[in-house]
């Protein structure tokens, strides 16, 4: 019996060693293993020795066998390694072609350059409100000590709805609205569409800007210059800048700031009219007739105001030529922001 | 603006570059927006005295001269006719180099040697044309260097005046604030005149008290018949005022010179002696200089003499009375009028003139008198005029006193943030005219207008010391930040979305053509242009025109959105309304080499519908529908969207669906109908949505609350349902929510065909139950009579078969 155990273990052995795909391992273990094998044919004789020698055969049976299912696993574990190698040896692709294009949208670079700045500021807290683009006569102008025959009104081509409303043509209603509704200290900023009946390369009809307002106390010039330094150089770097003298008749002093022009470095060039220098802001103290038209006293609060043009930069930012671009919203355009 | 440097440099002293001075000026708060260089490309003129004139033999055309310059006899050839023997004209030497870079050089001209040529005014880039040689009036010395003798060679400067520096509105004005940023003195305006007394009597009545502030007149008489001279030709056309005879010159000169506006009255024409500012009549009519006729009305003012209209006071004089090349006695108006009249009388008349502009910001009452007499001294000084002393000199009670304003160094220091001496302070504003004496500033009179409050001074102060010496403090004052306004966190959300799934953003106008605007609520009454005239009510028409420009530029499968304003009407006041509106034409995928990929619509009803859904579900709403035959007009209004009778038709019918939060409509979406998209020119499928974020932004998001889940498997029962198709699955869906067992976890569509063999009317929905229980494995038998009985329940409610 010992010897027909050891005979089918060297068959079985070498007919498991000689398998060639998967599905002949598992004839063959059918064969080796299986119910009519010639293994199982020695499990039943077991009953006819003697019953002394039977624990010992049956240990050795079982250690057959055990090694036997081992042999197998293994082969079988080692055929379908190289099985799956070869199949997907044949499944190959030319890994070069293009991925798939998942659309992914674009955020339009005028929306862009709001969310940078508002962020900027944001960060030496200025919280972001929002105004109305429709405004009466007294929010737009009267307010703002634009008086209904004052000068600058010619710097503002209004246009006039059916109604007895402007499109505002500036952000700074909102400081009225805003002082209107709450008492200082404030510290917002407002962006926001804008509106003028001019129309060219660099003048678009409608525009964005954002007004910037600051009132407490005490506020000076100083606070004032600082706040715009640090913003300006958040955006660009550090830059040069310059505050000129200018006029605004809702502050007082006013001025305008200009950036050393990012494309020509202060040489001069046709975006800077070759001057060297973009004006980027206009800001300065909020004149004390604003503070009366909203009925806060002028000698117990002082503050500081400016209007930034989105669209301009922007414009310096993205290296845009033509305002209309932004309007137009071509997608070629769209996609490259 | 214009300014000649050279007329500048009459007052004030400039020895740095143009460039420095512009920096200067700018700095000053004078922008200069150009720079014009006058005559800076000439050399080599002289003044020549014709000597003699004779026929060329080879051309009829052509004359031989011989011209003097004094020292040299030159031959030139020319084809001028004006000339003659003893004329002195601007002289070309060979060498020379006139206007545009033209040069002159030795030559023949039809075989006889020519070595210069005559100039005329164009050729010295004066001029745009001129009628021959400039014949140069007899006094000219000959051989003299013409070009600096006439002052060809100058530089403008077109300085943007601010508008509250009416001040600076004059070559003395400028020169003025320039001699105190220069730090250097002014020069005075020479006058000097030998008066008469006044050989008539002039009466002055002043009905527009508030117009008229101050009114002078006076006689000149005996103006003899001059030339204008060079110099102030020049000056004239350089800042761009043409010349027209002696008389209107030398007032156009003080004007631009002072900034006071002078007017001269032909007195032989003025047969009269009551001069009155006054109303003008209803529908009265004038001729002005410039041959035009006037309607006026009774908010202007005329000057009338013996009660006849002969100008529109500020604004232009009149024809009858105007001054020709044969007036030699003149009667000299100096005025002072209103600002705010005077704009509104420029609007009117659409007329702006060099005296308007100037009243227009204001001028300097005390100026009046000044120029008055300036122009008197030159008519003397030019043209031998006897000056009469002043007939009339009417100035308004209180008009002229002084003005002054209450300051303190310290809120002036703290205002600017600065430490500043009282001399840093004291300094500028002295060097500038004001007068500082105990706490109070009196304002120079030409600066009365625009300094009214302290802060003034402390700009004055700034603007001369500049902006350098101002740290740089940011404010430390900590203003907590309000909640982030839930309009704004919702656009970044759906914006957020939109970008992450394909849509480009884009911005466009709120004013759009009457022509695709639902209604006419709110219009601009002068727009550029009609087709942006009208106040949109939504974003849509603005997405269908750039869809249209894309689609015309090859640019397809468009997803498009924006986060913009609709404006209505309600109550009559404006309203807005923040919506997010989007649309989808083509592939979801756009062009794709991979098949499967390319085959999937993006123009299409589910794939929009699946993105609101998803994208509501991001913002932590639960998106639900409302059918168009459900929603309700009032429900429609509320959410401000149109209703269905104004919008009918923009939608293809069966495929506009209403969307609702907590049964709130928020929005809508749907296929765009073919016959709709005509009016853009768009032939692709367009599918589109319009979320009202101002509605959306009143509705509450919970908190979510962490609901334990089943730890035991699932098991899934199918059922197909043949159904007839005017049954809307969502009558389906709905019945099952109210009718599930507890243990149906979830529902979903595995198939949905239409087929023949089940009758064209029909279409079969396959569904899907989920069962579970949260405590135990379920047995298939309690898994087929909770299935069994849900079947036969939804079978009998709306009286179904399954296959």
């Amino acid at each position: 019996m010992k010897t027909q155990l050891e005979s089918i273990q060297k068959i079985s052995h070498d007919s498991i060693l000689g398998a060639k795909t998967s599905i002949d391992l598992d004839l063959i273990k059918s064969k080796t293993l299986g119910k009519n094998s010639d293994f199982n044919g020695l499990m039943k004789l077991l009953s006819t020795i003697p019953k002394e020698e039977r624990p010992e055969m049956g240990k050795l049976i079982n250690a057959v066998k055990k090694e036997l299912e081992a042999q197998i696993n293994e082969k079988q574990k080692d055929l379908l390694k190289s099985e799956r190698e070869s199949s997907l040896a044949n499944q190959t692709i030319d890994s070069s072609l293009p991925g798939i294009e998942f659309p992914i949208g674009t955020k339009h670079p005028i929306i862009q350059t709001i969310e940078r700045i508002t962020e900027i500021l944001g960060r030496i807290g200025f919280d972001t409100k929002e105004g109305t683009e429709i405004e009466t006569d007294f929010y737009n102008f009267e307010a703002l000590n634009i008086k209904e025959d004052h000068p600058a009104r010619d710097m503002h081509d209004t246009f006039y709805l059916n109604t007895d409303h402007v499109l505002r043509t500036h952000t700074s209603p909102a400081q009225i609205h805003e002082m209107e509704t709450n008492s200082p200290p404030i510290k917002i900023i407002v962006p926001g569409q804008v509106f003028r009946c001019d129309s060219d390369v660099t003048h678009s009809p409608v525009f964005h800007q954002i007004e910037g307002l600051y009132v407490n106390k005490k506020v000076s010039f100083a606070e004032l210059k600082g706040t715009l330094s640090f913003f300006i150089n958040e955006l660009f770097g550090s830059t040069p800048i310059r505050f000129r003298p200018s006029y605004f008749p809702f502050t007082e002093p006013s001025s305008e700031i200009d950036v050393q022009c990012v494309m020509c470095q202060g040489k001069g060039c046709n975006v800077c009219s070759h001057t060297g220098w973009l004006e980027i802001l206009g800001a300065g103290m909020v004149n004390r007739e604003v503070f009366k038209s909203v009925g806060y006293n002028p000698d117990e609060v002082q503050g500081f105001a400016f209007g930034v043009g989105v669209e301009r930069i922007a414009m310096l930012m993205h290296g845009i030529n033509d305002i209309r671009l932004f309007y137009e919203n071509d997608r070629r355009f769209l996609e490259q922001f | 603006m214009k300014f000649s440097l050279n007329w500048l440099k009459e007052y004030v002293n400039i020895s740095i570059t143009t460039d420095e001075l512009v920096n200067k000026l700018v700095m000053a708060g004078h922008e200069v927006e150009e720079i014009i260089e006058l005559g800076h490309e000439l050399k080599n003129v002289v003044t020549g005295k014709i000597l003699s004139i004779e026929k060329h033999p080879d051309a009829d055309k052509l004359v031989i001269t011989q011209i003097s310059d004094g020292t040299t006899e030159h031959q030139i050839v020319t084809g001028a006719n004006n000339i003659s023997v003893g004329d002195i004209v601007p002289v070309a030497i060979p060498g020379a180099v006139l206007h545009k870079g033209f040069k002159i050089k030795a030559s023949k001209l039809r075989g006889v040697p020519s070595n210069g040529m005559l100039c005329s005014e164009t050729e010295l880039g004066l001029t745009e044309s001129s009628n021959g040689i400039w014949i140069l009036d007899k006094e000219i010395p000959v051989g003299v260097d013409f070009i600096s003798y006439a002052s060809l060679r100058d530089t403008i400067l077109d300085v943007s005046i601010l508008p509250n520096r009416g001040d600076c509105q004059s070559i003395y004005g400028l020169a003025r604030d320039l001699s105190v940023v220069l730090n250097t003195p002014l020069k005075k305006l020479e006058i000097s005149v030998n008066l008469t007394e006044a050989s008539s009597t002039l009466s002055f009545s002043n009905e527009g008290k508030e117009f008229c502030d101050r009114y002078t007149g006076r006689i000149i008489r005996n103006i003899k018949p001059t030339e204008t001279p060079l110099k102030i030709k020049r000056f004239l056309q350089g800042m761009g005022v043409g010349t027209i005879n002696f008389v209107v010159d030398i007032t156009n000169y003080v004007l631009l010179e002072t900034g006071q506006p002078l007017h001269a009255f032909d007195f032989s024409h003025v047969n009269g002696y009551d001069v009155s500012c006054k109303q003008a009549n209803s529908k009265e009519k004038i001729k002005g200089l410039d041959s035009k006729t006037y309607e006026l009305n009774t908010e202007d003012y005329v000057i009338a003499i013996d009660g006849k209209a002969q100008a529109i006071a500020g604004l232009i004089g009149g024809d009858e009375s105007s001054v020709k090349e044969s007036t030699s006695d003149i009667f000299l108006e100096a005025a002072n009028f209103r600002s705010a009249p005077i704009r509104k009388a420029q609007q009117r008349h659409g007329l702006r003139t060099e005296s308007s502009i100037r009243f227009e910001k204001g001028t300097d009452v005390e100026a009046v008198e000044r120029a008055s007499a300036r122009a008197a001294h030159l008519y003397q000084k030019y043209a031998g005029a006897v000056v009469e002393s002043l007939a009339i000199d009417y100035k308004k009670e209180g008009v002229g006193s002084s003005s002054s304003i209450k300051f303190s160094y310290r809120d002036i220091t703290q205002l600017i943030g600065l430490n500043l001496s009282n001399q840093d302070i004291d300094n500028p504003l002295r060097q500038l005219g004001f007068e500082i004496e105990n706490g109070r500033v009196f304002v120079p009179s030409w600066r009365v207008n625009d300094c009214v409050d302290w802060p003034c001074l402390a700009e004055e102060v700034l603007r001369i010391n500049g902006f350098d010496g101002v740290p740089e403090v940011l404010p430390l004052e900590t203003v907590v930040p309000s909640k982030k306004e839930r309009k704004r966190e919702l656009r970044d959300l759906m914006s957020n979305f939109m970008i992450s799934n394909g849509f480009n953003q884009v911005v466009s106008f709120p004013m759009i053509s009457p022509k695709v605007a639902v209604n006419q609520d709110l219009v601009i009454k002068n727009p550029i242009s009609s087709e942006e005239s009208v106040m949109r009510a939504d974003i849509r028409p603005e997405l269908l025109r750039i869809a249209e420009h894309n689609l015309k530029r090859q640019q397809e499968h468009l997803k498009l959105f924006e986060v913009g304003k609709g404006f209505s009407l309600v109550d009559n006041q404006p309203k807005d309304t923040v919506f997010c509106e989007g649309i989808c034409t083509g592939a979801l995928f756009g062009k794709s080499y991979q098949k499967d990929v390319a085959k999937i619509k993006g123009d299409d009803y589910f794939v929009l519908k699946g993105y609101l859904v998803t994208c509501f579900k991001h913002i932590g709403f639960n998106l639900e529908f409302l059918s168009v035959e459900e929603a309700k007009e009032e429900e429609l209004k509320e959410a401000s969207l149109k209703n269905k009778g104004d919008d009918s038709g923009a939608y293809i019918p069966g495929k506009h669906t209403y969307l609702t939060v907590n049964k709130k409509v928020v929005g809508e979406f749907g296929i765009l109908h073919p016959n709709f998209l005509d009016t853009y020119d768009i032939s692709d499928q367009v599918s589109y949505f319009k979320l009202n974020i101002t509605i959306l932004s009143k509705l509450n998001v919970e908190i979510a609350k962490y609901r334990p889940f089943s730890k035991f498997p699932s098991t899934r029962r199918d059922i197909a349902l043949v159904i007839p198709k005017t049954l809307a699955y969502d009558k389906i869906e709905r019945f099952v929510e109210t009718n599930k067992p507890r243990t149906l976890k979830k529902t979903f569509i595995f198939d949905v065909f239409e087929s023949d063999k089940i009758g064209s009317d029909n279409r079969s929905i396959g569904l899907a139950f989920v069962y579970q229980n949260d405590k135990k494995t379920l047995e298939d038998k309690d898994v087929n009579r909770a299935h069994d009985k849900l079947s036969e329940r939804l079978l009998k409610e709306f009286n179904l078969s399954s296959r």
